[in-house]
């Protein structure tokens, strides 16, 4: 069976990548529609939190210092910011939803992501908030109210039939289900994940594009992201898009490498270097894949 | 919630129209939002803007808490250490009180706020704001937020 550390360890050196565990920072989103980032900053400085900007996220931080747990604390629970992963900032900060624009989240639980948008529109317009799992809507709910979110709908829906809603998104964010990666889980080599498991992902992951692109206006905008470095759930099914629909993948422009064109001896449409996958190790961010879809 | 709202404030927060009632839940539901609901044909389970719910008693949310704040005499400040035992879920001694009304009376519904004017929750006037006593009972906090990630 092809499984067990090696057997990835191996597949990443194959795709040009020497990968070793990294250590990654704890870090927040400062949530600006309920505090101005510098008021933010200043009364966390005054707790004796030291914190630094991460160069490549519009509103995010580094806990350089801290005494406490961030996640209990009075500014916390009055949703000034969300513990969020560095790389897990950035789909939304490419997707850029707009004032009046609607937008659809596919796979919104725990609701960081949902609420990043409801930020960058100032809660203007309308997000609609996909949950297939019921157990996983409490947290959601719980998480719009405390980040100050007006403009969502949450639905308990699988985002394969978001054609049921009768709606058609200016912007769909797919963060979608994936593998995970070593990184942010600590047994991730574990004898459940082989190959058969990613690839069953990578199928998921597709019913979920084909559902996406169904419900997307014409010269709308996917962002599709994983926090899998597995090139069957990333470059691969970006391939599998560019066969099977009319669209192309624009340039993101932010760190990371270019998306993969040579996998396994098997080359890609050149469209995938537009996209970008972080390898932990040179990124010291979860490992992470990104691409930005327009629908032609 | 609307009883809860008067023992706060005689002042019409919302127009009745624009909140939908979803199982115990209250929402407060811009045109928008209520277009696409309609629309969608499908049952929702959070739109717009979360005003709280009804269980044994009524539990109201951050919004409607930081709403009734302006609308309200029916509160007092507290210093920080007061402010952090309030949302760990313990009562407000009378020594923690720095700023209340006077004509506040026993049993009455107060809400509680923090140096920077921020509501942590509410709670019901035991004892007098001058006595060395519990003067607040907690009857729900802002700490709630973590309490209910737990049990989630």
């Amino acid at each position: 069976m092809e499984k067990g550390m090696n057997f990835f360890l191996n597949r990443y050196k194959q795709l040009g990548e020497t990968v070793k565990s990294v250590g990654i920072r704890q870090t927040f989103r400062v949530n600006t529609l309920n505090i101005a980032e510098k008021a933010l900053i200043s009364r966390l400085n005054s707790l004796g939190v030291e914190v630094s900007k991460i160069p490549f996220n519009k509103y995010g931080y580094y806990i350089d210092k801290s005494r406490f747990s961030l996640g209990a604390i009075k500014e916390y629970l009055l949703g000034y910011y969300y513990l969020q992963g560095a790389a897990s900032q950035i789909p939304v900060e490419i997707l850029n939803p707009k004032k009046k624009e609607l937008v659809l989240d596919c796979c919104a639980s725990p609701g960081g992501k949902t609420s990043q948008i409801s930020q960058w529109m100032n809660n203007e317009g309308i997000v609609v908030a996909l949950e297939k799992q019921k157990q996983r809507i409490p947290a959601l709910k719980n998480n719009l109210e405390r980040m100050g979110c007006y403009n969502v709908i949450v639905f308990h829906m699988d985002a394969i039939k978001a054609d049921r809603l009768n709606l058609k998104f200016d912007k769909v964010l797919l963060d979608a289900p994936c593998s995970g990666n070593f990184v942010t889980e600590p047994n991730w080599f574990g004898k459940h994940r082989n190959i058969n498991t990613i690839k069953n992902r990578a199928e998921l992951q597709r019913d979920l594009l084909t559902a996406c692109l169904s419900v997307l206006k014409k010269d709308g905008i996917i962002v599709y992201s994983t926090c899998s470095l597995e090139p069957e759930e990333n470059e691969l099914n970006m391939q599998w898009m560019l066969d099977n629909f009319k669209v192309n993948l624009e340039k993101i422009n932010i760190i990371g490498d270019k998306g993969l064109t040579n996998v396994f001896g098997k080359k890609l449409n050149k469209q995938i270097e537009n996209c970008k996958r972080f390898w932990p190790n040179k990124t010291r961010t979860e490992g992470f894949f990104v691409a930005k879809v327009r629908k032609l | 919630m609307k009883e809860f709202i008067e023992q706060f404030t005689r002042e019409k927060l919302f127009d009745e129209n624009d909140i939908l009632k979803l199982r115990s839940e209250f929402y407060l539901v811009q045109p928008e939002l209520a277009t696409i609901l309609r629309k969608t044909k499908h049952q929702t389970s959070f739109i717009g803007i979360y005003l709280g719910k009804k269980k044994k008693n009524f539990i109201p949310s951050s919004y409607l808490l930081e709403k009734l704040a302006k609308h309200t005499k029916n509160k007092v400040s507290v210093n920080d250490k007061g402010a952090w035992m309030f949302i760990c879920g313990k009562h407000i001694y009378a020594r923690s009180i720095t700023e209340f009304n006077p004509q506040q009376k026993f049993n009455d519904l107060i809400l509680v706020l923090n140096k920077h004017n921020e509501c942590l929750g509410y709670g019901k006037m035991i004892n007098r704001f001058d006595s060395k006593k519990v003067a607040v009972q907690n009857i729900f906090d802002i700490g709630d937020f973590v309490r209910r990630e737990r049990k989630n």
